[in-house]
């Protein structure tokens, strides 16, 4: 637009420039009027001309600091536009960066952090608990805390288990009693075979082994061929053992063990004592159990075992202590249940022969809640039957004793958890022992955790 | 039975022992020809992922065969993965457990607690 302002200032002052020259001879007196309106004219065009360069200088000006503005603009605009890719590279790293997090807290709570990881992963503390009133006829009745077992399992690996089981006592006289009932490693060798090292319980029987925990033990007393006061067998030794269970059909299996012990010695007065620490007479004993077992479906199956030991126990090593068991036991529904046994006992001495021992027990078993009665007291209560006897018999001390005894017990528990029992039994004893001829009422509370 | 009594303890004892480790062998004998005819025998595929499919269902049922042959039901809620791992441990010794079905058994209380 400037440009063609200039332009056309340009052609009026040549214009009139022509016109100027072209009328020079015919009109002289008149020409310098109008040459002097025309000079004013060119004056007043020139005065336009300057006043339009002075305008177009500033508007190059402007121009210019258009221009730089532009350009300014322009660079911040680039600038921005890095700024805001920047930004929106931080926004998808952090967006990125969050969604891993969230990736880790969801697989953390799918996949909490494994028991495995932690340093108590492996150690479980099991056990049971009892205390108990016994009252036997012509005596006076006494409350007791008869057993605090715990048993403490170590889980080294996937194939070898330390397990221990204390025994603390409050004996007659008040005092205290800690047994070690048994402290063994078990190393599993393949899925046939276990070996185990240290003091365990002998299998011998099922009663020790298997039904020794007061919650499993269906009365509050215990056979007598296993009973402490009573017992014909010794409860556990120190030595190695291979155990395990065989498959051998679809519905069958065949459990054994078979091991080696230091075997019982010999006590004060001659008499045999069982749970002996060391080897008295450097030669051990052998035993073991075989036992079959078949289920036709849950809970109703058979298992038969037989099971022996035999070994010096004499100071000397000439006198052989053995004995030969068998076991039984039956399920026919899940709340029936009889079980038996019977073991004899051969203890050979210098100067009485071989004395000989046997003993024997059967069980029945019924939760009356088979009876499906609608009334929850009922439905929480077993009763209990037992027979138990024994031709000839051994004292605490391990002192050999002549006579015979009978016991028939009827007992009946009361379930208040499954791991909780409040277990009643009275006892008829009938024998030539004096000290085991009493009848006997005993109630008991015992907790397995 | 008159020959038995007349025997000495000590020959008695070492027979039954006798008779007992002759017992104990047979049943290796047995499982090792067992085992051998199994491993022998070619079953289809797909007959095997049933048997096995089979197998898995049956923990809970297997925990009802072995468990309550001595005591009553633990539930699995009472203890972690762990804890059944070092239980079940404890009790297939214990209690002679065939491996396979106490794998059964663990599966079934791990997956329940």
């Amino acid at each position: 637009m400037l440009m063609k302002r200039t332009t056309k200032v340009s052609a009026v002052g040549i214009g009139a420039l022509s016109l100027l020259m072209l009328n020079v001879p015919g009109a002289t007196a008149q020409t310098n009027t109008d040459l002097k309106g025309m000079q004013e004219m060119l004056q007043t065009q020139g005065q336009q001309i300057q006043q339009l360069l002075k305008g177009r200088a500033e508007d190059q000006q402007k121009i210019q600091r258009l221009e730089h503005m532009v350009g300014e603009n322009s660079q911040k605009a680039d600038r921005s536009e890095q700024a805001a890719t920047n930004a929106q590279q931080k926004a998808e790293q952090t967006q990125k960066a969050a969604a891993d997090v969230a990736a880790q807290v969801q697989a953390m709570q799918s996949n909490p952090p494994s028991e495995e990881a932690s340093a108590n992963r492996n150690l479980l503390v099991t056990g049971f608990a009892d205390t108990l009133y016994r009252k036997e006829a012509g005596g006076n009745g006494s409350f007791a805390l008869a057993h605090f077992n715990p048993i403490l399992l170590y889980r080294a690996s996937d194939n070898v288990l330390f397990e221990g089981e204390m025994e603390m006592e409050v004996a007659e006289d008040g005092s205290t009693e800690l047994n070690i009932e048994y402290g063994q490693i078990d190393y599993v060798v393949n899925d046939d075979l276990t070996l185990i090292g240290g003091r365990f319980v002998l299998p011998l029987g099922v009663v020790r082994e298997k039904l020794d925990a007061g919650w499993i033990n269906k009365m509050p007393i215990m056979p007598l061929p296993e009973a402490d006061a009573t017992s014909l067998i010794p409860e556990n030794d120190i030595g190695v053992q291979a155990r395990g269970a065989l498959d051998v059909g679809p519905q069958s299996s065949l459990a054994y063990a078979a091991y080696i012990v230091n075997g019982p010695g010999e006590g004060e007065d001659d008499a045999m004592i069982f749970n002996n620490g060391s080897s008295l007479n450097g030669t051990p004993s052998g035993g073991g159990r075989l036992a079959l077992f078949h289920y036709w479906q849950p809970q109703h199956d058979v298992e038969l075992g037989v099971s022996g030991q035999t070994g010096p126990w004499s100071m000397d090593g000439d006198q052989f202590y053995s004995v030969c068991a068998v076991d039984a036991a039956l399920h026919f529904g899940p709340y029936a249940e009889c079980r038996g046994e019977y073991m004899k006992t051969w203890q050979e001495t210098a100067d009485r022969g071989t004395l000989e021992a046997s003993g024997w027990w059967a069980q029945i078993a019924y939760e009356l809640a088979g009876l499906n009665l609608d009334w929850p007291v009922v439905n929480n209560l077993e009763a209990v039957c037992r027979y138990s006897g024994e031709c000839n018999t051994r004292d605490e001390d391990g002192n050999f004793i002549e006579g015979h005894i009978n016991q028939y017990a009827i007992g009946l528990n009361y379930h208040v958890t499954n791991t909780m029992l409040v277990k009643s039994s009275y006892e008829f004893n009938d024998s030539n022992i004096s000290d085991l001829n009493h009848d006997a009422f005993t109630i008991q509370a015992v907790y397995g955790f | 039975m008159n020959w038995l009594s007349s025997l000495t303890s000590r020959w008695r004892a070492h027979i039954g022992l006798a008779l007992l480790a002759t017992v104990l062998c047979a049943a290796a004998i047995v499982f090792v020809t067992a085992a051998d005819s199994s491993a022998a025998e070619t079953k289809p595929a797909q007959t095997t992922k049933k048997k096995a499919a089979k197998k898995e269902r049956d923990g809970a049922e297997l925990y009802r065969v072995y468990c309550s042959r001595c005591h009553a039901e633990r539930y699995p809620r009472e203890k972690t993965d762990a804890q059944w791992k070092t239980a079940i441990l404890h009790m297939r010794t214990r209690a002679q457990i065939p491996a396979k079905d106490a794998k059964a058994i663990l599966k079934y209380l791990q997956e329940n607690n």
